[in-house]
């Protein structure tokens, strides 16, 4: 048994996997889970900054892989939520430094230990991505509302379906106001090419770049809109019903296509 | 045309034999394809088909004894002159002066008699980076993503929205057809001839149906009038 291995993943770099995965984490631990977040982006690791918990690691990944260390001694518990672990990848190793077995392997002992374990997956397609994936049940792609981050996603979706069976969707960065202007791609357009399930929309905020330089995630500012949007697909993903509001100006408005958009 | 080729036709497996080069030609042509063939045919029941040629006695003995080694069973011979046609039926062969389905030219595209035995039947969407190669005719119900791409060596028909791309009459048929439900390629390609989208639209829409072609030596786009 054990707990749920969800794997964070998107193919284009910098459209929120890293934030989405610490916000989720925050809040299911806030929520009272057993959380652990896994940094799989060997060699490039953003997670330690995202968390601000970057003065805390003393062992990462790879050593943990190579038995020089324990799991439970590798894990750096989270200043604000002891529920709450982060097992760093390496930043001086490489992608092929580890096997997809070997991730499989170390994910495995963390569902004995915990009710989540969340995957920061790196971007692209390659060793990186096959690392992430093979330790995961499931999985959460994040895209943007643009052409160029979908198309990844498109391609994503295609590669997990076989082994993970069908993710699903985090809209990330989204801004009615380009929406408006035609400048962007809106909900509905996403989810023509990507057919899969919405898990939720977080709009555009400046909250979330102050956020991530502070090391202080913006589910924690209960001011930030986008903060509140990344609890709300913390409900859902605990399998709470929760509509996804209208994003506009003024906010809260019920979205009125029903059973496409809320979760099961 | 070639000296000798073999089809699979909707009247069964034919084997054409060129009717304008000496027959020595076109027995060394036989030989070349069946060895290579390496038995492949064995027990087949094949169609004969002279077309135009007069055949002779000592001709035909000589084909008789390869497609016999080669263990085929004959089904019938196609002869347009009434000459081959006696002396066939002579030696004991059932005749015919035409096939069911004429298919002499190898680039024509007849509806009656498709090149390709079957047509792929696929019931998905394609995502980005997936891909289908096939020697006939393809039908997908489901969406082509941006990213994907079909190659048919005969008709493409989507039956769903395509934005990926789309090489129908591979190699060189001209004559094959794109049909879309919502015909939003990102590049289009019929035989050797290729077609592009206009640049800057985020995302276009198509309002209905709409089927590809070519028609005096370049790609366009028609509306789909419920028959091709």
């Amino acid at each position: 048994m054990g707990g749920r291995a969800i794997v964070v993943t998107s193919g284009k770099g910098g459209v929120g996997k890293t934030t989405s995965t610490a916000n989720i984490g925050l809040g299911l631990a806030r929520r009272g889970q057993k959380v652990a977040l896994v940094d799989a982006d060997i060699g490039l690791r953003n997670l330690d900054i995202i968390m601000g918990l970057e003065n805390r690691i003393v062992y990462h990944l790879v050593d943990v892989v190579r038995g020089r260390c324990q799991v439970r001694q590798a894990l750096v518990k989270d200043k604000r939520f002891p529920q709450l672990s982060m097992l760093p990848a390496s930043q001086v190793d490489q992608k092929e430094s580890i096997t997809p077995d070997e991730m499989k392997a170390v994910v495995a002992q963390l569902k004995e230990d915990f009710d989540y374990v969340l995957i920061d997956c790196p971007a692209g397609i390659e060793q990186g991505f096959r690392n992430a994936v093979a330790g995961a049940d499931e999985g959460i792609v994040i895209t943007t509302p643009d052409v160029s981050p979908v198309r990844d996603a498109d391609r994503v979706i295609g590669l997990l379906q076989s082994s993970l069976g069908e993710p699903q969707l985090i809209i990330n960065r989204m801004s009615t106001d380009m929406v408006k202007r035609g400048d962007m791609l809106n909900q509905q357009d996403v989810l023509d090419i990507l057919a899969v399930r919405l898990l939720g929309i977080v709009p555009e905020d400046d909250e979330v770049v102050v956020a991530g330089n502070r090391g202080s995630p913006v589910i924690l500012n209960e001011q930030s809109r986008s903060g509140k949007a990344f609890d709300r697909i913390v409900r859902r993903i605990l399998g709470e019903e929760v509509p996804i509001p209208e994003l506009n100006g003024h906010g809260g408005i019920m979205h009125r296509l029903g059973k496409l958009f809320f979760r099961r | 045309m070639e000296l000798f080729t073999i089809k699979g036709l909707k009247s069964g497996t034919t084997f054409l034999f060129d009717d304008r080069a000496s027959f020595p030609e076109v027995i060394h042509a036989v030989e070349e394809e069946l060895a290579r063939a390496k038995g492949f045919f064995r027990d087949s029941p094949v169609v004969l088909h002279f077309g135009e040629r007069n055949l002779q006695k000592d001709e035909w003995r000589q084909l008789k004894e390869i497609l016999h080694r080669e263990g085929l069973l004959l089904r019938y011979a196609v002869a347009a002159t009434e000459k081959s046609r006696d002396l066939l039926y002579r030696e004991g062969l059932p005749v015919r002066e035409e096939l069911i389905v004429a298919a002499q030219e190898k680039k024509t595209v007849q509806p009656e008699a498709p090149e390709y035995p079957t047509a792929l039947y696929l019931r998905r969407s394609l995502r980005s980076g997936q891909k289908h190669v096939f020697n006939g005719d393809v039908v997908l119900v489901g969406d082509v993503n941006q990213g994907a791409e079909i190659i048919a060596g005969g008709d493409t028909i989507v039956f769903g929205t395509l934005r990926g791309v789309v090489h129908a009459g591979y190699p060189d048929n001209p004559s094959a057809v794109v049909v879309a439900l919502n015909l939003m390629p990102l590049q289009l390609r019929i035989g050797p001839y290729i077609a592009c989208a206009e640049e800057g639209q985020l995302n276009p829409r198509a309002q209905r149906p709409e089927v590809a072609r070519v028609k005096d030596e370049r790609i366009i786009i028609e509306p789909y009038q419920g028959k091709l």
